[in-house]
């Protein structure tokens, strides 16, 4: 065979390896598994799954999430001596360490989700809400699927309502952070301190309520289950959230002195607790989709304890802390709460050598249904994240700090103090400090383990003169040079290791008190 | 459209008509060759294969008892024309010779030298065609069966350790039916994808992986090392590429059944235990039992140093009390036959490896493979080689992790965990329940954990109820057509199809984990997952030669189709309404497991390629191949879904044009190429996670995503010198540019998503490796061998277009590693302990401080001198002058590692000794960093210890709340005796002379040894640690610990 002869067939038999070449298969493949930003906001129906999802996402931002657990309420519950475990999980034995230590700003350890979780959550719902607001914008309607009755209103107040719940969880949280909106073009935001962000969130509380004023909707329970958010219950929840918001800004006791408490007061007044009061909570699934991870742990005898600064409060004999191992005479107390609300437990889970100051017999039980020690595996049921008795002691607050009604003010205080606590009734007469003092012991015990983070709210702002019950409760920690939160707490996260690599920022910290590396708590 | 699977199909099949039809029209036999095959003391060697490659599987044959063999040729072959004719036998080196045709009988004969030479080894991988290892101009190491044959490896991949220069193999965990990790060369990935090289056997392309293969079918394992070479693999070859050839039955005896069965009994035990510390803390009564709190604590000792003895038989080391010595048995039978234009094999086998945990049945498989090559006609043949694999396993996932090891090594020594709550006084043999408890409690008593929280890990082993069953089928089908002597049509179609299920069990009534209700049954769970993957490759290719004068020259064109279907899903309920009914009509529906239990994930991967090879030989002499590749993949993103790879190398054999005294061969080679890696299915895809109906968002798409691309070069060197010595040495330098990274996103700035997949890194690597392979000693009844492996690697990250980062794998996430640009991969940071006062004042911070306040420790430490083995002594944190605590404390890469493998035979006797290891190169010990904590470590045991440390030194010091700290960064050099066999193989007369072996053709007796002793310094269970079975991740936590195995083996031949 010749040269030319093996070419001819060379080039035939190449020509027919690159016909078949030539028939290029379908390499476009639509991912089945997840949908992308066309298909998840490209119908009404879709639009109306994003809004409505990021209620969810937002709850896990306060009371926990998938990949950290309790992390962010459980981390500042031990921070303000509220809760105690001796455990390495969710940063909780980090946090509690007496003396305290700097928070572990650091985005390879485990303990840094504790902010960066919950930063991560509020941004995603934040995302999501103002995802649905542009939808809409662009003149997509709000409905179950296209045709189907308009949802367009409804779905709006809560997208505002969402971006006012996220801010202002971001500024009673961190230090600082962005304020981003519907009309925020994408990487133009730049980082504002948490006053700002508390001021941009009440607006957007302001726009929720508007929009919800006169209207006769019902926003749909499958996004809030729990709740049956008509137009007037999302107005009082938009209050309640509004006013919590405001008043639970303030680092300092100072800075409290300083709140806008009559725009407080004008927010709780419409709040949860008028009218026919209404519990924000949610309805647990069995951990599909809708759990509280702080009263799944928080309520399981195996993992966390009250703290024992909690328990001298409703027996003023108890130490404030453990000294020794072995354990003081079982708490008494006139609060009848010790006895429905807390379970007395003599074995104390915690490595005596992690220290004794951990250690607690109180075990707070009123929501153990939904933990997980509970004979159904928990998860279930409904768990409030703001009862009635919160916007009620707002409004109480509110009057003792504007000089109101003082009468007014004791009888809210003794909704909950004499009804659930029989103790002796409030009058009105006391002075305005012993009412703040009863109002702070109130909030202590009634609101104990339902929103994740109060307890460290209302540490940082206490007035350190308040006494209850002989309890200097506003100074706790003077002894340990503290003042109502141990030294060296930080009073507020700084924003998220992770967060500030990925900006290209300096990574900076708060907290710690000596010998530990002490910085600015403030 | 064209539906290209089917096309593909379609193409192959028709290559089988076309050859069948081709071979029908074939007229008989004209020439013959006839000779002998002989020794060099002039014996017969019987089953030589004696073959004629141009011609095919049909123009072939073996020889007989004397040596003689006979190949008619027929009419494919014509008078004057050229023909090589090839002689192979295991054990011998292989010989061409080149012949021309005449009418008639032709006699060639052939004397065999015993022993494989290096450079007589053919290459099928990364050429265009069957190439001779010396007219490679690429880098691929080949391990034939000769050098697999004396301990039988537990896998494919063991049989690459310590062999081939350039690859690591590390057995980073025992659980049985587990397989090691394999890396070639250096990394290409940073923590996201794998290192593994591609698998591909008998042309299959593995998409799930090769564990379920018996690795005493493989005939030979090539490793193509790094793009440079490995640009035939396109996209998928920058790990490397491992391809495996089966067994063919091709060297049987013409006409001939060959049966060979083989045998292997013998048991695993652990080599190598944790050191665990023997005495505790507390305060003890007259009595010699422990004093108690009133809630019933353990009270510490004022001194708090863990040197007080237990009460007299209260010690128990859990680990050796616990742990078993498990049962090994292999049987595997292979049958093969050889007649005219058939080979057949056929293998049957069936492994148990029960494993050294208590109560399991371990690791069970069943194999049987089908390799059948059929002539047809002179100008055609097809091939088919066919595995299908069924194995089991009741091992939990739960015991690879922090289950199952982590319970035993954090267990009190003084707690029998058959009666965990035992009570003075109880007597197991005749246990009293009020004494004793009940039997295998699920938690530990409270008082002897020191309050910790701890389950009994032989709970679950004794209870729960977990079965993984696996059905693999992978086969291929070849076919070839040879329609002139210079022209070669092939089409093949390999496919890999997995089945998985597993089913996690634990039934209602069984006690409840969680510490409230201990002793009280739970409500029990179940969870089933199912996995289905369903892959194909299919290729056309053609290769063509010329010649003109000495110049030589190879074309190969070809065209490849790959599919791959996945899909998973699994479900589980947390509660069951029925007690012993593991059916999920038994569970509570209310109660489903979210999560990863229920879930389901389908991926559909298509890709194509075309590829030509030029490949030019002048002479044998200089040789040239060059090579491009253009790969279309779903993988890549929209906008780049074509991708090109090249290869440029050459080669000189200088000795074919200068005589050098001593050599028998020297050749230099250098070698450019480019290969790649795919990125993961979801990579390119903007994602909302969905979960119960709701969306949030997850990944930004990326159009733009491309193959990682690693671009070598490569230069070596191969030599044979003294007719003993086979010398190789390489030098590779790669990088990889565009490796996969997923970046965080600040949400406030993206509007919610998390992160991007992007290609970006570059990664670069530089490797040394020497092979020499030689034949020392060589006479008819005494022989030694050895062949020497080494290679040094250095890997560094050149570009990171993200914020350094964190990363590590292990239990709790300890991210030990740090990523940014500049650095060194693998290297450890976390916190160092000073150990010389001055170091204190790097940090401004301790300005004023007095240094006489501090001393050095009996651990080399700086403590405060006031606290010296009092309970405030703590190791200090290096600061530097930012007061930054975070510290490069070790480096996982080694110095360099080898392999040392010696064969010794002498009369019927073979004795044979893989030695390997490392040196250099740190293992961070996350064990022994967690058993801090519940004061297990035999570093807390102050027993004897001249100057003490109370327990808070090691619990709260040197633990530092699990955070990386220089204490736990260990020495990670090794030498490992990995394989030793001892062998006699009986001589044919007198296997002949026993009772029913008349037709007996072999008996061989073996005591085989694997992984019988390492010689470290490392502390844990074994040196070779790693975690997700990346070799960056050299974290040891808690893992089930690779065993030593000493086994009888029995092969017999008929």
């Amino acid at each position: 065979m010749t040269h030319k002869t093996r070419f001819t067939v060379l080039a035939a038999s190449v020509g027919i390896v690159a016909f078949a070449s030539a028939c290029k298969p379908d390499l476009n493949i639509t991912n089945p598994n997840a949908p992308d930003v066309a298909r998840a906001v490209a119908t009404p129906g879709d639009v109306r799954n994003l809004i409505g999802a990021s209620f969810n996402t937002w709850f896990f931002s306060m009371q926990g999430t998938d990949a950290c657990g309790p992390c962010p309420g459980l981390a500042t519950a031990v921070m303000a001596d509220n809760m105690t475990m001796a455990f390495g999980n969710f940063g909780a034995r980090f946090n509690g360490q007496e003396p305290r230590l700097a928070y572990n700003n650091n985005s390879s350890v485990s303990d840094g989700h504790v902010a960066s979780d919950q930063y991560d959550a509020i941004y995603g719902a934040l995302g999501a809400a103002n995802d649905g607001l542009g939808a809409i914008k662009r003149g997509v309607k709000v409905a179950v699927s296209t045709g189907a009755a308009d949802e367009t209103p409804q779905f709006q107040a809560f997208a505002y309502l969402i971006q006012g719940l996220t801010l202002g969880w971001e500024s009673l949280i961190f230090d600082k952070g962005f304020v981003v909106d519907e009309d925020t073009p994408s990487g133009t935001a730049t980082l504002q301190a948490y006053s700002a962000i508390n001021a941009a969130a009440v607006a957007k509380f302001d726009k929720a309520i508007a929009a919800a004023a006169g209207a006769s909707w019902t926003f749909p329970n499958s996004f809030t289950p729990g709740m049956t958010l008509t137009a007037a219950n999302f107005s009082k929840m938009a209050n309640t959230m509004a006013a919590r918001t405001l008043a639970y800004m303030p680092r300092t006791a100072a800075e409290a002195a300083t709140t806008n408490w009559t725009k407080v007061l004008s927010y709780a007044e419409k709040g949860i607790s008028t009218g026919t009061p209404i519990t924000l909570q949610i309805t647990g699934d069995g951990g599909s989709l809708w759990y509280d991870y702080m009263k799944y742990y928080g309520e399981s005898e195996s993992w966390v304890r009250t703290d024992q600064r909690v328990i001298q409060e409703m027996d003023p004999t108890q130490p404030v802390v453990y000294t020794s191992v072995n354990p003081p005479p079982k708490a008494t107390s006139a609060d009848a709460r010790l006895g429905t609300d807390w379970t007395f437990v003599s074995n104390i889970p915690f490595a005596v050598a992690r220290g004794v100051y951990f250690f607690s017999q109180w075990q707070h039980t009123r929501y153990f249904f939904h933990s997980f020690e509970a004979e159904t595996e928990g998860l279930v049921g409904n768990v409030p994240f703001v009862l009635p008795a919160e916007n009620d002691l707002l409004i109480a607050e509110g009057l003792i700090r504007t000089g109101g009604d003082m009468a007014r003010a004791a009888t809210l205080i003794n909704k909950t103090r004499v009804g659930r606590g029989q103790l002796t009734p409030l009058t009105g007469a006391e002075s305005k400090n012993d009412m703040l003092a009863a109002l702070f012991y109130e909030r202590e015990i009634e609101l104990m383990n339902t929103g994740a983070s109060l307890a460290w709210f209302d540490r940082r702002r206490i007035d350190p003169a308040l006494v209850y019950n002989g309890i200097p409760i506003g100074n706790t920690w003077a002894f340990r040079g503290g003042t109502s939160l141990q030294l060296g707490t930080p009073r507020h996260l700084p924003l998220p290791a992770k967060e500030l690599e990925t900006l290209g920022l300096p990574v900076y910290t708060y907290g710690g008190a000596p010998p530990n590396p002490v910085n600015p708590d403030k | 459209m064209i539906n290209f699977r089917r096309f593909s199909r379609l193409l192959a099949a028709s290559f089988v008509v076309v050859a069948s039809f081709a071979g029908a029209s074939m007229a008989q036999a004209q020439s013959v060759i006839t000779g002998r095959v002989t020794d060099d003391s002039g014996n017969g060697i019987p089953a030589v294969n004696v073959v004629i490659p141009t011609l095919g599987v049909g123009a072939g044959a073996s020889t007989n008892a004397t040596g003689n063999y006979t190949i008619n040729l027929g009419t494919n072959a014509t008078p004057g024309q050229n023909l090589v004719i090839s002689v192979r036998r295991i054990g011998y080196a292989p010989q061409s010779r080149n012949i021309t045709v005449t009418a008639g009988t032709i006699t060639v004969d052939f004397v065999m030298n015993q022993q494989v030479r290096q450079l007589d080894e053919v290459i099928v991988s990364g050429v265009a065609e069957a190439t001779s290892q010396r007219n490679l101009t690429i880098s691929v190491g080949k391990v034939g069966e000769s050098q697999l044959k004396d301990v039988p490896p537990k896998d494919a991949v063991s049989a690459l350790a310590g062999k081939v220069s350039g690859v690591r193999v590390m057995q980073t965990q025992g659980l049985p039916g587990s397989r090691p990790a394999i890396r070639v060369r250096t990394s290409a990935v940073l923590g996201v994808g794998s290192n593994e090289p591609l698998f591909i056997v008998d042309g299959a392309i593995s998409t799930n992986g090769i564990a379920d293969l018996n690795a005493q079918d493989i005939e030979s394992i090539e490793v193509v090392k790094g793009a440079a070479s490995a640009t035939a693999y396109g996209s998928t070859g920058a790990n490397g590429v491992v391809n495996i050839t089966t067994k063919r039955g091709k060297d049987s005896p013409e006409g001939k059944v060959s049966f060979l069965t083989r045998n292997e009994i013998g048991t695993s035990s652990v080599e190598h235990w944790v050191p665990l510390n023997k005495h505790h803390p507390n305060e003890l009564n007259a009595d010699g039992t422990f004093k108690l709190t009133s809630g019933g604590q353990r009270i510490v000792k004022a001194d708090r140093f863990n040197d007080a003895e237990y009460p007299a038989g209260t010690y128990r080391d859990q680990l050796k009390t616990n742990l078993r010595d498990g049962r090994f048995v292999t049987n595997y039978g292979n049958i093969s036959l050889r007649r005219g234009n058939t080979n057949f094999a056929s293998s049957f086998s069936r492994d148990t490896d029960r494993g050294i945990l208590p109560f399991l049945n371990g690791f069970k498989r069943q194999n049987v493979r089908m390799n059948v090559d059929q002539g047809i006609g002179k100008k055609a043949d097809v091939s088919l080689s066919l595995l299908y694999g069924l194995s089991t396993s009741d091992q939990t996932p739960g015991t690879t992790g922090t289950g199952t090891f982590f319970a035993l090594l954090q267990s009190p020594p003084d707690v029998d965990l058959t009666y965990p709550n035992a009570k003075p006084g109880c007597n197991p043999s005749t246990p009293d329940p009020a004494l004793c408890g009940t039997q295998y409690s699920v938690v530990l008593p409270a008082a002897a954990t020191g309050g910790t929280s701890r389950g009994n890990p032989l709970y679950d082993l004794r209870y729960r109820s977990f079965n993984d069953r696996r059905e693999r089928i992978f086969g291929s089908f070849s076919s070839r057509y040879r329609p002139f002597t210079w022209l070669t049509f092939d089409g093949s179609y390999g496919t890999d199809r997995l089945n998985q299920r597993s089913t996690n069990f634990y039934d209602r009534g069984l006690l409840n984990q969680s510490s409230t209700n201990v002793e009280l049954p739970g409500i029990g769970s179940i969870s089933l997952a199912s996995t289905n993957d369903q892959s194909s490759n299919s290729q056309a290719g053609s290769t063509a030669h010329f010649t003109l004068g000495s110049l030589r020259s190879t074309t190969r064109v070809s065209y490849q189709y790959e599919e791959d279907r996945f899909n998973s899903y699994g479900t589980g309920f947390s509660k069951l309404l029925v007690a012993s009914v593991p059916d999920l009509q038994a569970a509570d529906p209310t109660q489903l497991s979210t999560g990863t239990t229920t879930a389901s994930q389908i991926q559909n991967v298509r890709t194509m390629n075309g590829a030509v090879t030029e490949n030019l030989n002048f002479a044998d002499k200089y040789l040239v191949q060059v090579l491009g590749r253009r790969d279309g993949s779903s993988l890549f993103g929209a906008s780049n879904r074509w991708n090109n790879f090249y290869q440029l190398s050459g080669a000189w054999r200088i000795t074919q044009d200068i005589h050098i005294p001593g050599f028998q061969e020297l050749k230099i080679r250098a070698a450019r190429g480019t290969a790649g890696l795919r990125p993961g299915y979801e990579y390119q895809y903007e994602t909302y996670s969905v979960a119960g109906g709701q969306l949030t968002k997850n990944t930004v798409g990326n159009k733009l995503l491309k193959p990682a691309v690693q671009t070598e070069n490569e230069v070596g060197i191969n030599a044979s010198v003294f007719d003993r010595f086979d010398i190789e040495f390489v030098k590779s330098d790669r990088h990889t540019i565009g490796a996969f990274l997923l970046v965080p996103l600040s949400l406030a700035q993206s509007g919610g998503f998390t992160s991007q997949w992007q290609n970006g890194a570059r990664i670069g690597g530089r490797t040394f490796e020497l092979q020499l392979n030689t034949r020392v000693i060589e006479r008819p009844n005494f022989s030694y061998n050895f062949t020497l492996t080494g290679e040094r690697s250095r890997q560094k990250i050149d570009e990171l277009g993200r914020a350094p980062f964190r990363v590590g794998s292990s239990a709790q996430n300890q991210a030990i590693f740090y990523y940014k640009a500049g650095e060194t991969m693998g290297v450890i940071y976390g916190s160092k302990w000073i150990t010389d006062p001055q170091q204190l004042k790097d940090n401004p911070a301790n300005a004023s401080i007095n240094l006489d306040n501090y001393v050095v420790n009996s651990d080399g430490y700086v403590v405060l001198k006031s606290c010296l083995s009092l309970a405030c002594e703590r190791p200090i944190a290096y600061a530097d002058k930012n007061g930054s605590v975070t510290n490069k404390i070790g480096d996982v890469n080694p110095d360099y590692s080898f392999g040392f493998a010696n064969t010794i035979r002498a009369g019927g006797f073979t004795l044979y000794g893989l030695i390997d290891g490392t040196h250099g190169g740190d293992i961070y010990n996350f064990t022994a960093n967690w058993m801090m904590q519940d004061q297990r470590h035999a570093a807390l045991d102050q027993f004897g210890k001249a100057q003490k440390h109370a327990l808070d030194y090691y619990q709260a010091g040197l633990y530092n709340g699990l955070e990386p700290n220089s204490f736990f960064v260990e020495d990670g050099s090794y030498v490992k005796l990995r394989e030793l066999s001892l062998s006699y193989n009986f001589a044919q007369s007198f296997v002949r002379a026993l009772p029913f072996m008349r037709t007996g053709q072999s008996l061989k007796l073996a005591v085989i040894g694997r992984n019988l002793k390492t010689w470290t310094n490392y502390s844990g269970f074994d040196p070779e640690a790693s975690s997700n079975g990346d070799f960056n991740f050299r974290i040891d936590g808690f893992r089930y610990p690779s065993f030593r195995q000493i086994t009888g083996q029995i092969e017999i031949g008929f």
